[in-house]
């Protein structure tokens, strides 16, 4: 018979660290020797030792609330950084917005102003002054021919 | 089970908001029964639990597979290994030889203990004293070593699954095993005590 099982052997075999052909040769040893059978008892009988860890503690029902509780808020300022980027990006699309209106408001009036100048004599320095838009003003005037352009109805 | 796992997460990324509760419920136990086995305290093992679980629930979107368990348990090897690096950086203390909680707080202590069920308590009291006992030897192996042991032995993954949770080869895995229990064959006690 061979040599007996060594204690490395023995942890190996029983928790399946050993090669195929090795393990196969274990096996047939333990088979025949009852010394060693003892040996690998006596083995898993101190390993087994380590079972009264099983179920040691038990995952609380207030730890598993608390988890939930932490995910949700680590997850608020995300939401609030978000929401802050949608409230700044509102604010930034409106002054941008307003800006463009005042240009093209602006430049239209330049627009009507030149063209004004261009086609009208002025019998005074008034018409210089005052950019009214409003058309009852023009109306009112003594210049009814000073038609504006852009009001081609008047 | 995996497969319930999946449409869970599907639930989950669908908006489900009781499906990330559910997967909780349904991994805590075994998670949190590894991190206590890890670490020396429980108040650390809570720490890690929800640490864990917050990864978990930022990171789910990108999982692939069909069963939680490996991969949840990679998450919670990870914090638990990074968290010693980090103690061991700072302390330069080795965890192996201490079994106080740093906080000077109870930390196994028999009344923060949940037993599975009831006993008289002479018993208890023994009980706990072999619980002691398998702790600190627990306690004695290195991190890595504890660590596949507890992977393999407590949560019952195989030896390619620890590979793939510790990121290394199987064979670095049945070393640290074999390793651990070259260790523990001394340092258990010789008592049986196996029975609950
Ligand atoms: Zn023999």
């Amino acid at each position: 018979m061979k040599p007996h099982l060594t204690q490395d052997v023995l942890i190996q075999y029983q928790f399946d660290l050993l090669e195929e052909a090795q393990r196969n040769e274990a096996a047939t040893h333990l088979e025949e020797c009852s010394q060693c059978r003892e040996a690998l008892e006596k083995l898993k009988q101190r390993f087994l030792s380590l079972d009264v860890l099983d179920n040691e503690e038990v995952l609380s029902d207030q730890l598993v609330q608390k988890t939930i509780a932490s995910i949700h808020q680590s997850k608020e300022p995300e939401l609030n950084r978000r929401r802050l980027w949608v409230k700044w990006g509102a604010i930034a699309a409106g002054i941008v917005l307003a800006t463009a209106i005042v240009f093209i408001g602006q430049d239209q009036w330049q627009e009507q102003s030149r063209q004004v100048l261009n086609t009208t004599q002025m019998p005074d320095d008034k018409s210089l002054t005052a950019p009214e838009k409003d058309d009852a003003h023009f109306s009112n005037s003594s210049r009814p021919d000073m038609n504006s352009p852009a009001e081609p109805n008047f | 089970m995996e497969h319930n796992d999946r449409i869970l997460i599907e639930a989950h990324c669908n908006g489900s908001a009781d499906a990330f509760e559910t997967i909780i419920r349904r991994h805590g136990p075994a998670v949190y029964g590894y991190l206590v086995k890890m670490v020396k305290d429980t108040h650390k093992a809570d720490d890690l639990f929800q640490e864990t679980f917050q990864k978990a629930y930022e990171k789910i979107g990108d999982f692939r597979g069909v069963d939680l368990k490996p991969w949840i348990h990679a998450i919670a090897a990870n914090a638990a290994l990074t968290g010693f690096r980090k103690e061991k950086r700072k302390h330069m203390v080795s965890l192996n030889s201490d079994t106080s909680c740093p906080d000077g707080k109870h930390c196994f202590d028999i009344d923060n203990v949940v037993l599975a069920d009831q006993k008289e308590p002479s018993e208890i009291l023994e009980m706990e004293e072999k619980r002691r006992n398998v702790r600190q030897a627990l306690m004695k192996l290195p991190d890595q070593q504890r660590t596949t042991l507890i992977l393999s032995y407590y949560q019952k993954l195989t030896y390619k699954q620890i590979a793939e949770i510790l990121n290394c080869s199987i064979g670095t895995v049945k070393t640290n095993m074999f390793r651990a229990l070259k260790r523990l064959a001394v340092l258990l006690p010789e008592s049986s005590g196996g029975q609950i």
